[in-house]
């Protein structure tokens, strides 16, 4: 089971944001902004829906992180916020280099240097999986 | 007067600068919050930051900047709007702060007041209100809500389900391809030409996308494992595992995002009256959209419900919604005042206490009627004789009936009619050949182009001594999105 985490920051007022996600439903409020859930790995359907405060002042800010892809973040104005699908990867965390999370890698690196580690990633797949035929003729001209 | 003009442009500083703060998003929903309110509310108390251009075709023009203690608070807006911290400053929410100045015919200040006024009531604030809790009463509203969401639930599942049968095939088709040609030639265009076109990019965006192909290609292919990229909980797996995850993670990346977006588009629009109900997105077929929106209206459709399509269960929510709101901002305003001021001839010194009460009188109507009832005691002293004591009292009662007349297509009040009915009373310092009371009927038109625009109101005034009066006033909100 992996972990998702839901946050919502209420703006002006009393509000109230829900997310059904099959059997499970939560409620988040001023109060209480935060739950986590332990969800199977897989495409998930979350129904959200809910009440931005409705004063001058209000807005929902909404965030789905932890263990799903892509995270979601969106931004709701004051009144009704009528149901709609939310569909994210559920997935354990991805290692890299001996098994550091690929999250905590890319937390911790600036943007250059995460440039460049795309950068070396995609010449890496080019070179292994894109250009294999290229490089076995060249291979062949050589011999 | 100086000082007037040094602390008019300390409030504009201290307003400007509380804005500022905003995000564009959280200000346009500000904005939007006061421009629903009607003029005859904005007038009482205001939330924001208003300027207001009194009598501009008299000889006795005047201008007054009126805005809630909240508004001057010195905080970043995160902290500031945040619920907790908003509701804990209710009472500076309903706190006015009023600062004016006259101008005679020649142009020059002769005048200077200042005050504050204070919402005794305070249960017009639908901040401090649980519609969630208020709605969940509504047995209707409460079946169609549920109805919704387990068709939003049935049909998003069948169609992520659909949709990763259908990577998942294509998938397994190209590793079989690969497996023929014994390596992975043309594999990586082969999966982003299944892709929509305008979200290739996002893959050199988002190294898991990568790590995922690398998980996928691994499995497909015959290459040795990288362990630079050490996806060991996924090479564990079976193939058609992997194919199936690879599958879902392109998904929900690539299709069912889109797709939960357009139909959070198709939900706001469903709700207006005359919403844009086609697909916007172009990383999304229409096919595909289309498709959704028709089985959902097939999951939907109840005649015990009395339920036919999605779009029509959306506006029905939104309209309970509204009314909800509409019974609320109808509610009671009763709000306590004091004012100052300065005049520069006649009766120098002027405290003015005052009391005004608004009741909406129709329920959740779109249109609403409101009644206004304004008491004011204006105590004048006049500091050239050097009494120090009272000189002038008038009295002020106003009873008046506004209506909404006109309705922007974003319920925003465009026009407003008010009948009103005051009396005047010198109970104290008569001038010469001055009758005692005065008695008026006024008729006000107020009106905007829309509601970005400044309210616009013109006020004729009858009584039978003093023929008709009429008073020009001009009001602007001054946030403004940007």
């Amino acid at each position: 089971m992996e972990q998702v985490t839901f946050t919502a920051a209420f703006f002006g007022g009393q509000g109230s944001l829900d997310i059904n996600v099959g059997t499970s439903n939560i409620s988040l409020t001023p109060q209480n902004p935060t739950t986590t859930l332990s969800l199977a790995e897989g495409t998930t359907v979350f129904i959200v829906s809910g009440f931005a405060p409705s004063s001058d002042h209000g807005s929902i800010r909404f965030d789905i992180t932890g263990d799903v892809s892509p995270t979601y973040s969106a931004t709701y104005p004051q009144g009704q916020i009528a149901p709609y699908p939310v569909m994210l990867f559920v997935m354990p965390e991805l290692s890299i280099a001996g098994g550091t999370p690929l999250t905590t890698v890319m937390s911790i690196i600036n943007k250059k240097t995460l440039n460049q580690f795309v950068k070396g990633l995609k010449l890496h797949l080019e070179s292994q999986l894109l250009q294999p035929v290229v490089k076995t003729k060249k291979s062949s001209k050589t011999k | 007067m100086k000082k007037f003009f040094l602390l008019c442009f300390c409030l504009l500083v201290a307003c400007g600068s509380a804005f500022a703060q905003s995000d564009s998003i959280m200000k346009a929903a500000i904005v939007k919050g006061e421009e629903k309110k009607s003029m005859n509310r904005q007038q009482i108390l205001t939330t924001g930051f208003q300027a207001l251009g009194k009598n501009l075709t008299s000889d006795d023009k005047g201008l007054e900047l009126r805005t809630s203690f909240f508004s001057l608070l010195f905080q970043d807006s995160l902290k500031k709007f945040r619920s907790n911290n908003y509701l804990k400053h209710s009472a500076l929410r309903n706190i006015n702060f009023i600062i004016g100045g006259g101008i005679d015919k020649s142009s020059k200040i002769n005048a200077f007041s200042v005050g504050l006024s204070y919402n005794l009531l305070n249960l017009r604030d639908p901040s401090e209100v649980s519609l969630d809790n208020k709605l969940k009463g509504d047995k209707d509203y409460q079946a169609r809500s549920r109805k919704l969401e387990a068709a939003l639930a049935k049909v998003s599942n069948n169609y992520k389900d659909q949709q990763i049968k259908f990577l998942e095939g294509k998938l397994t088709a190209f590793a079989k391809a690969s497996t023929k040609l014994k390596d992975t030639a043309g594999l990586w265009e082969k999966v982003t030409k299944l892709l929509p076109d305008g979200l290739v990019d996002k893959i050199w965006k988002d190294p898991k996308i990568l790590v995922m192909y690398k998980a996928f290609a691994d499995a497909v292919g015959s290459h040795s494992i990288d362990r630079a990229f050490d996806i060991t909980k996924y090479l564990d797996k079976d193939q058609e595992t992997v194919f199936f995850k690879f599958a879902g993670f392109l998904t929900s990346n690539f299709f069912a995002d889109q797709m939960g977006e357009a139909i959070r588009t198709f939900s706001v629009e469903a709700s207006k009256p005359k919403g844009n109900l086609k697909n916007t997105n172009k990383n999304l077929r229409d096919a595909d959209y289309n498709a959704f929106i028709s089985e959902l209206n097939k999951e939907i459709a109840d005649p015990q419900l009395n339920i036919k399509t999605a779009a029509e269960v959306y506006r029905k929510q939104q309209e309970d919604y509204d009314e909800q709101i509409r019974k609320i901002i109808q509610r009671p305003l009763l709000t306590l005042g004091y004012v100052y001021k300065y005049n520069s001839f006649g009766v120098f010194h002027q405290h003015i206490p005052s009391l005004a009460f608004l009741q909406g009188l129709s329920g959740g109507a779109k249109k609403p009627w409101e009644l206004t009832l304004t008491l004011s005691d204006t105590i004048g002293t006049n500091l050239k004789d050097n009494r120090g004591g009272l000189g002038r009292q008038v009295g002020n009662i106003e009873l008046g009936l506004n209506k909404v007349l006109f309705k922007g297509s974003d319920d925003v009040s465009l026009l407003e009619m008010k009948l009103s009915a005051e009396e005047n009373l010198v109970l104290l310092g008569r001038f010469t050949d001055e009758k005692k009371d005065q008695f008026f009927c006024g008729l006000t038109f107020q009106g905007r182009f829309s509601s970005k625009s400044p309210w616009l109101k013109f006020a004729m005034k009858y009584n039978k001594d003093a023929k008709f009066l009429g008073f020009l006033d001009i009001t602007l909100n001054l946030e403004k999105a940007k």
